[in-house]
């Protein structure tokens, strides 16, 4: 029988890490706690064996039926291993260490071990044991704790949010929305970002997400200039970053930024902060490891990781590309009517690139618009965002700026643009003409920003004496657009 | 009317005495007359280690089953439960597979076997699981296997194969099925006994290990796939789903099996579409079959006889008679496979009594007719609530699932 979503057979592990978190998560004493791991350890993993380690001493243990589970189980290496002695059956191994990576602090330092006769585990499998410790290691620390019992069930709420939205197929931008949103309300109302890079290069990181109390009074640019700010630390680190950051003029904000990792291209880090926030705990600190660890297994689907490198990616050029760029907008638009702020978008088309495509060939075209992005980014805040939205045409949005303050950041451009670029020893200038528009304080749409832009673009192109042209003022018989917020 | 005969045919003189099996089957509503002629079909004269009894729930208990105590020596044990229906092979046709008695008889020198009850299960069904799957630690034989008979109505019977996981660990096989009443879902019984007693109890579950120095084999197969997009549990409890994907169970699920209210108010045809489009759990290699057995029109929720996790992700299942039965042949070959060569001295079956509805009769008599001819051995078994069936990993509980006992 044909199985039009065959896919998601690949990926049942995220389907059952979930039942395991709400298993582990219900019982209120450790050992049941410790036996329904186990259980659900084994039976996700169609293993055999499976126990659990506690300062090196095993306090529970499946699979050996009447007999006592041999103590060698609690002394295998972390990750893979073939059973290469005769205290333990014939299998293949498999340990994780039940503090997370980056957990802030412990007073259990435990190892979860799955053993399987059938077939070596997959490198997927240990991911998932790993996020599998982590919850268990989380869940027996919590049990000590008073704060547990709202905690695990708004985890548990929120992980399931996140859930929903990757296995019922949602447009990615709605789970990474959910993923941001979930984080929001796990942490109670705190403003949220998922910030994420591809290549490990922290000069790209971009936040794909955000999602903020509506009625904070932040600056958006500071929003991301932060979340960036601390995800970098975070992702070079490896750690849990939690830092008291300078946060608007007379307030501070604690933010915690947790490394995330999708895959071998994709990682970043889950940033939460909330103004005046004071004393963030490690109770915090930990939900958010373990809530980044779920939704890094979560949205590893295929499907997910798929729509997430093309919708990040512009392999040429390293930029935002059409669709991001698009989500971005929108939402600094909204943002900007809401307070009547500005917001600026510089349309850049290159003047010579086709005949430097024609000349020197598509390679040298190609490092051409590498090479362009590169300059463009250089002079650029870290909070604005470029993209290229196909061919040799980039946008560049810039929050807080008026038409007239984009002109300096636009004149820098046209400057870096006009210097040459060396081609195989040939010294090629290709230049830029660029146009401006802003949202005339809330009253232009994200669309209407392009298009006046672009059409700033082409005034400035057909007259060669000036590279840079302004939209002029939208006419006033123009109809307001509704403000929001 | 009288048992149907059996014969043991392709199982050599030798292999025959030191072990050996004997299925004989009566559908006489008479109880005591039923219980003899199943029961003398089964022995013809030996002496068994271990007599199964499957039968209908309407029968009176104690007069059935005394005529096949009466048949035992004094070490050897009687279990059994009352079904959604029976069959032994060969044999002549069956009038109507959900009357009746079955008696399963094994024997021989080379078998050895012990039993036990374990009664309130629902208490705690994970400990009584633990305690009946003791049983395996009597005997000394090589191959061992645990049968597992549990109620069919007390829900969450994976948390009782849980339990009897934890005692028996990695290296013995699990099979069985839970008790059924042709499908009324009011009571079912488990029972235990020898020559001299029986103990009949509803909640109950029934731990019988069985060695033998001959291998061991089990099968399981169900012919079904998924289709459709999936569904997410968002809110469920035990074997009660109350919303997926954030609605109501039942408006997604009449929606899926193309259901209006009304029609779906009338139990009989809720059901009989219900079992055709049951819900597969996303595991590792495969699904995990969720029979829905009803539907609760004051809270919207669904009921299914097993633990539908929240968090999980289900699909709707689909299958055809051929493919059910082709699955079916491919337990009992998957089992035998299990035998590492030897013939099979006898088979024993727990089929899902889903399926039975689902086939109907020219679909059950299809069934059984390829499974009575596949091997020169007797196969016999029953219809059940919820098939058991661990070889390997830990999970052993299943549905829509026909689970095959080889000995060889």
């Amino acid at each position: 029988m044909s199985d039009p979503s065959g896919e998601h057979t690949k990926h049942w592990s995220t389907h059952q890490l979930t039942e395991y978190f709400a298993a582990v998560s219900l019982p209120e004493d450790e050992g049941a706690v410790l036996r329904v791991a186990i259980e659900r350890v084994v039976e996700c993993l169609e293993a055999e064996f499976a126990a659990v380690s506690l300062d090196h001493h095993l306090v529970a243990s499946l699979g050996f039926g009447a007999a006592d589970a041999p103590s060698e189980l609690g002394e295998l290496p972390l990750g893979a291993a073939h059973s290469d002695t005769s205290a333990l059956p014939d299998a293949h191994y498999l340990t994780a260490r039940m503090d997370g990576p980056g957990s802030l602090s412990s007073t259990v330092s435990g190892r979860l071990v799955v053993g399987r006769f059938e077939s070596a585990f997959a490198a997927e499998e240990e991911q998932m044991l790993k996020a599998m410790a982590t919850v268990l290691g989380l869940v027996l620390r919590n049990l000590r704790s008073l704060a547990v019992e709202r905690a695990r069930q708004n985890l548990l709420r929120n992980l399931l949010e996140v859930q929903r939205s990757i296995s019922t197929r949602r447009p990615l931008q709605e789970v990474l929305d959910a993923v941001t949103g979930a984080t929001s309300r796990l942490l109670g109302i705190a403003t949220a970002s998922l910030v994420l890079t591809m290549d490990d290069d922290v000069a790209t990181l971009r936040v794909v997400s955000h999602h903020g109390n509506t009625e904070r009074v932040d600056d958006p640019l500071q929003d991301d200039a932060v979340a960036v700010a601390a995800a970098r630390v975070a992702l070079e680190s490896g750690f849990v970053v939690s830092a008291t950051a300078e946060h608007e003029v007379t307030m501070l904000a604690d933010v915690v930024a947790v490394p995330v990792r999708l895959n071998a291209e994709v990682t970043g880090a889950l940033v939460a902060w909330k103004a005046g926030w004071g004393n963030l705990s490690d109770l915090h600190a930990e939900l958010l490891t373990m809530f980044a660890n779920q939704v890094s297994v979560a949205i590893t689907d295929a499907h997910t990781m798929a729509t997430l490198q093309e919708a990040l990616h512009d392999s040429l050029t390293g930029l935002a590309n059409r669709e991001l760029f698009h989500d971005r907008l929108e939402h600094a638009c909204s943002v900007a009517r809401r307070r009547e702020e500005p917001v600026a978008l510089l349309f850049i088309d290159l003047d010579e690139f086709k005949a430097v495509n024609d000349a020197h060939g598509h390679a040298a075209g190609d490092e051409v618009l590498a090479e362009t992005a590169r300059r463009i980014t250089g002079e650029l805040r870290v909070s604005d965002t470029a993209a290229r939205l196909g061919g040799d045409e980039f946008v560049v949005l810039l929050e807080g700026l008026s038409s007239a303050q984009a002109m300096d950041p636009a004149r820098r451009i046209v400057e870096a643009l006009r210097r040459p670029v060396v081609l195989d020893g040939h010294e090629v200038v290709v230049g830029a003409s660029i146009g401006i528009a802003d949202g005339d304080l809330g009253r232009r749409s994200a669309s209407a920003i392009v298009a006046a832009a672009d059409e700033a673009m082409y005034r400035a192109k057909s007259s060669r004496s000036d590279q840079i042209c302004v939209s002029r003022p939208a006419p006033s018989s123009q109809p307001l657009l509704p403000r929001v917020g | 009317m009288t048992g149907t005969s059996t014969s043991e045919v392709g199982v050599d003189e030798r292999a025959r005495d030191v072990r050996w099996m004997g299925v004989g089957r009566s559908e006489s509503p008479c109880a005591d007359a039923a219980g003899a002629a199943a029961a003398d079909d089964a022995l013809r004269g030996r002496s068994p280690v271990v007599v199964l009894v499957f039968c209908a729930h309407t029968y009176d208990l104690p007069a059935l089953l005394a005529p096949v105590r009466a048949r035992l020596g004094p070490d050897a044990v009687l279990v059994g439960c009352s079904t959604n229906g029976q069959f032994a092979l060969p044999g002549s046709p069956a009038q109507d597979v959900s009357a009746g008695v079955v008696v399963i008889a094994l024997g021989g020198d080379e078998l050895e076997a012990s039993a036990s009850v374990a009664r309130d299960v629902t208490a705690d069904r994970h400990a009584a699981g633990a305690a009946v799957a003791r049983v395996v630690q009597d005997l000394s034989l090589e191959h061992r296997v645990c049968l597992l008979l549990a109620d069919g109505l007390t829900r969450e019977q994976h948390e009782i194969v849980r339990g009897s996981y934890a005692t028996l660990g990695a290296l013995v096989p699990t099979v069985g099925g839970c008790a059924g009443d042709d499908i009324h879902y009011v009571r079912t019984y488990q029972f235990l006994g020898t020559r001299d007693e029986v103990e009949v109890v509803s909640d109950g579950v029934v731990g019988l290990a069985i060695g033998s120095s001959g291998p061991i084999g089990v099968g399981i197969g169900h012919g079904w796939s998924k289709f459709g997009r999936p569904f997410l549990v968002t809110n469920s409890s035990g074997g009660r789903i109350y919303e997926l994907d954030n609605r109501p169970a039942l408006d997604v699920y009449l929606e899926c099996l193309d259901l209006t209210p009304q029609e779906a108010r009338d139990e009989e045809h809720f059901r009989h579409t219900a079992f055709g489009q049951p819900l597969g759990l996303s595991r590792r290699t495969g699904e995990d079959i969720r029979v829905v057995h009803a539907a609760d029109f004051d809270d919207g929720s669904l009921l299914c006889l097993a633990d539908v996790p929240q968090g999980a992700v289900v699909w709707q299942m689909s299958t055809d008679p051929a493919s059910l039965v082709s699955a079916a042949v491919g337990s009992l070959d998957e089992a035998v496979d299990g035998l590492g060569g030897e013939p099979p001295v006898g088979l024993v079956v727990f089929d899902c009594g889903a399926r039975k509805v689902m086939l109907g009769s020219e679909g059950v008599a299809e069934e059984l007719d390829a499974l009575g001819s596949r091997y020169d051995a007797p196969v016999a078994g029953f219809y059940t609530f919820g098939e058991i069936a661990r070889t390997h990993g830990a999970w052993g509980m299943h549905h829509l699932t026909l689970v095959t006992l080889a000995l060889a």
